[in-house]
């Protein structure tokens, strides 16, 4: 392993929060440092693309922001600012081995013309953000260096950046998590989602933001109504996944939607596809507590299936007759074999199977008699252009999303591992809040 | 056994006895006399000229079965048909007697949900020709409704007409994909199948078209009908991400469509691998039930898979292809042969064993 010791809580706030920390941080225990470290490292070491300074405050090429109005010393402007005064900031990172990661102390975050400073207020855990805590790694993103965690975000705006229009300090808003490149094909055509230069809070390199403060551009920024809470606007995102798969799969007032999975994710493409119209939504899972929850939060049928392969075809039946009618839809919130070939079999010729959970790599799947039935199976990826949509949802009361948040954590070394911990556990613990 | 065409049998007021090729069992065809229905209000009466071998009647042929189909009692074969009009029924006003037709084979209910949206080729109620249990082409006659005959234009030969079948599998292919002059095509397998998707992808305007096969011989075809690009690959997984690699350097830009003509786990997983984030894969060819592929990393990047069940409202496109010269479908047509109880075993085994057979056709 790169770490020869865990992480401890550093007092001192005497860096920037580029690899000048680590090098400090290692310095002071008398550590080799790891040869990763100011390398390019992982996927795209430090983060590139639009205005870098977003992520490199002090290498940006951009305007600083200086609250004080104190004189700059002469000796200051020949070297590096490495020197605050200020009040630390404290984020969390993922730290040596899987299970370890502490508190560490950073400089103040400064601001840039289209960013806005926001004090965080609310961040979920999401099934990511546990995968990385366990194994350091999700999908192909690997963990190669200490990246703060979270991204499922709300909070109030402190400072904005002097080209920035349509929010002012104290404002509260949700974050959309990723910044594209905006210059792209992917981009230019409003498949930002797909941006190969995508930097997305907590995906390896980028950092997260279970943090007191981040920087982050304006207009990922989504200024929340009166009546919707900061938890309800970091709700946005897990929501987010959900409407963007009932989009994809054009969920809407005449098509049955069966949802595999009765998780948080299932969870939220049910709320979703209730707002998009679907007049009858059946759900499956394994877990009769989760089964419940679903039929609280408005599944017309649940049905209760096992994990072996062999029960398919009963279960098909039973899914079929809950529904009553055809199943047009099919959003697979689990993403196994047993699921993806339950929804291939289970829905209508010429209907869509949605894969948004995502459990193995390689599948053994029946997709030959699906395709030969015109099944369509699609693909959703995080989303896109979402956050207005759900935030009128959450403001009309259309998507009521506060039974999801199950349990709530303070912002401290303890709590912090408290709550990965319970969300990692699943069962009775569905979205798991941090109030910072 | 004499010759099919010397046999006629006075009967039935001086009609000639219609003779068809019925599959009596594995690798048994024989011809034998046809009695056809009577000819409904809204139905014409056809006399078949030119039929074409598809795939699925050579696995019919050599397993009784297909897919789902299998069939349980003596069926005539055949279905990529075109003939000539011999009679019209009462209600039939857009065609006459000595009329040059295509027939799309699949006679729908028009009741149901899916006929009533126009997907009528996902039709529970279907009936279509050479599937079990409904009677194919391979005849001197049939009894077809009117609206699923279409005039063939002047310039459109009768074995063209034949071929507006299989074509309409790569038409509908096409237009799943939403095949168009942006989108840069890949397609896998140069058999008969894919070779149609090739000039009906062109037809579309697919700016770039780059083929993959085993078989050198099926590759030279498929440059010389007009594909960028060909790639000979292997039939071992081991090669899969190497052929990955090849397809997209070949493609130059990103391969925005992929049309998998053959169906098997390599060329699924080669297609999915391949393709372009948000991208499509298009499954045609149907051979195995179950494939294991990497279906969740694909779908993580919004690369989806469109299935293809046969078409719908695709002839009058594909004479308006073959009409204008957009597509050429003389080239695919390899092989001739009457009909006569040699002739169709000779053809059998000559479209079964592939090769250098692309296309086998009855001249009738």
């Amino acid at each position: 392993m790169l770490w020869a010791k865990p992480f401890t809580i550093a007092a001192s706030q005497n860096w920037s929060w580029t690899c000048g920390s680590w090098t400090w941080m290692w310095a002071c225990r008398g550590v080799k440092r790891p040869r990763s470290i100011g390398s390019v490292a992982g996927r795209g070491g430090r983060p590139r693309g639009r205005e870098s300074g977003s992520w490199c405050p002090g290498l940006g090429s951009g305007p600083r922001i200086r609250s004080s109005s104190r004189p700059i010393r002469r000796s200051r402007l020949r070297r590096p600012r490495i020197h605050s005064r200020r009040r630390p900031v404290r984020r969390v990172r993922l730290g040596r081995s899987r299970r370890d990661f502490s508190v560490t102390m950073e400089r103040r975050i400064r601001s840039r013309p289209h960013d806005v400073r926001v004090r965080m207020k609310a961040v979920g855990i999401c099934g990511s953000d546990v995968h990385y805590l366990k194994t350091l790694r999700c999908a192909h993103f690997v963990v190669e260096e200490p990246m703060v965690i979270g991204h499922e975000c709300a909070g109030i705006v402190e400072e904005i950046g002097s080209e920035v229009t349509h929010l002012v300090p104290g404002d509260r808003v949700a974050l959309e998590p990723g910044i594209s490149c905006w210059r792209c094909s992917y981009c230019k055509q409003g498949s930002y989602n797909l941006c190969p230069e995508m930097k997305f809070f907590a995906t390896p390199p980028v950092h997260g933001s279970l943090a007191n403060q981040v920087v982050h551009p304006a207009d990922l920024c989504f200024k929340l109504p009166e009546d919707i809470t900061l938890e309800e606007g970091a709700m946005c995102e897990p929501l987010s996944v959900g409407v963007h798969a009932c989009r994809r799969a054009n969920v809407g007032p005449e098509t049955n939607v069966l949802i595999m999975g009765a998780g948080p994710i299932g969870l939220v493409a049910l709320l979703a596809a209730r707002a998009f119209g679907a007049p009858r939504v059946v759900i499956v899972d394994v877990d009769e507590f989760r089964l419940s929850v679903a039929k609280d939060l408005g599944a017309s049928e649940t049905v209760k299936v096992s994990t072996n392969e062999e029960d398919v075809a009963g279960e098909v039946e039973l899914i079929k007759k809950a529904m009553g009618e055809s199943v047009d839809i099919t959003l697979d919130c689990a993403g196994f074999n047993k699921t993806m070939t339950t929804a291939l079999n289970a829905t209508r010729p010429g209907g869509k199977v949605c894969l948004v959970g995502m459990g193995h790599n390689e599948m053994t799947v029946p997709l030959t008699p699906a395709a030969a039935r015109e099944v369509d199976v699609v693909g959703v990826f995080r989303y896109k252009n979402t956050w207005p949509l759900c935030i009128e949802f959450l403001r009309s009361g259309k998507i009521d999303v506060k039974p999801l948040i199950t349990h709530r954590f303070g912002f401290s070394q303890k709590e912090v591992e408290d709550a990965f911990e319970t969300s990692a556990r699943g069962g009775s613990a569905i979205k798991v809040m941090f109030n910072l | 056994m004499a010759d099919s065409a010397e046999i006629m049998v006075q009967k039935n007021g001086g009609e000639e006895e219609n003779m068809a090729a019925w599959l009596l069992g594995v690798n048994t065809l024989r011809i034998q006399p046809y009695q056809l229905p009577p000819l409904g209000p809204h139905d014409v009466k056809v006399g078949i000229k030119a039929l074409g071998i598809c795939g699925s009647d050579v696995h019919h042929f050599k397993t009784m079965r297909c897919a789902n189909f299998i069939v349980k009692k003596p069926m005539v074969i055949g279905h990529e048909c075109a003939g000539i009009i011999e009679a019209v029924g009462s209600e039939v006003k857009n065609l006459a007697p000595g009329d040059r037709v295509a027939l799309e084979p699949g006679i729908s209910c028009s009741r149901c949900d899916l006929c009533k949206n126009g997907r009528y080729n996902l039709c529970s109620q279907m009936r279509f020709f050479g599937s079990p249990p409904t009677n194919g082409s391979l005849a001197n006659k049939v009894v077809h409704p009117a609206s699923l005959c279409y005039k063939l234009p002047e310039n459109v030969s009768l074995e063209e007409g034949a071929m507006c079948e299989p074509l309409s599998v790569g038409v509908h292919a096409c237009r799943r994909a939403q095949v168009g002059p942006e989108t840069s095509v890949l397609i896998l397998g140069a058999g008969p199948i894919g070779l149609i998707t090739l000039l009906a992808a062109r037809a579309f305007g697919a700016p770039r078209v780059v083929m993959t096969d085993v078989d050198e011989s099926r590759l030279a075809i498929a440059k010389s009908l007009g594909a960028d690009e060909l790639i000979q690959v292997s039939t071992e997984m081991k090669d899969a991400s190497d052929e990955v690699v090849k397809v997209q350097t070949a493609m130059g830009t990103g391969i925005d469509v992929t049309f998998d003509c053959v169906g098997y786990n390599k060329t699924m997983t080669t297609a999915l691998n391949a393709t372009r984030s948000g991208g499509k894969v298009c499954l045609i060819g149907l051979a195995l039930s179950e494939m294991t592929v990497p279906l969740t990393p694909a779908a993580a990047r919004e690369v989806d898979v469109i299935g293809i069940f046969r078409y719908r409202n695709t002839w009058p496109l594909c004479l308006d292809f073959l009409k204008t010269g957009k597509i050429d479908v003389k080239p695919l047509i390899t092989h001739r042969f009457k009909f006569t109880q040699e002739g169709v075993d000779a053809a059998f085994e000559t479209s079964a064993r592939g090769g250098n057979a692309i296309k086998v056709m009855f001249n009738l």
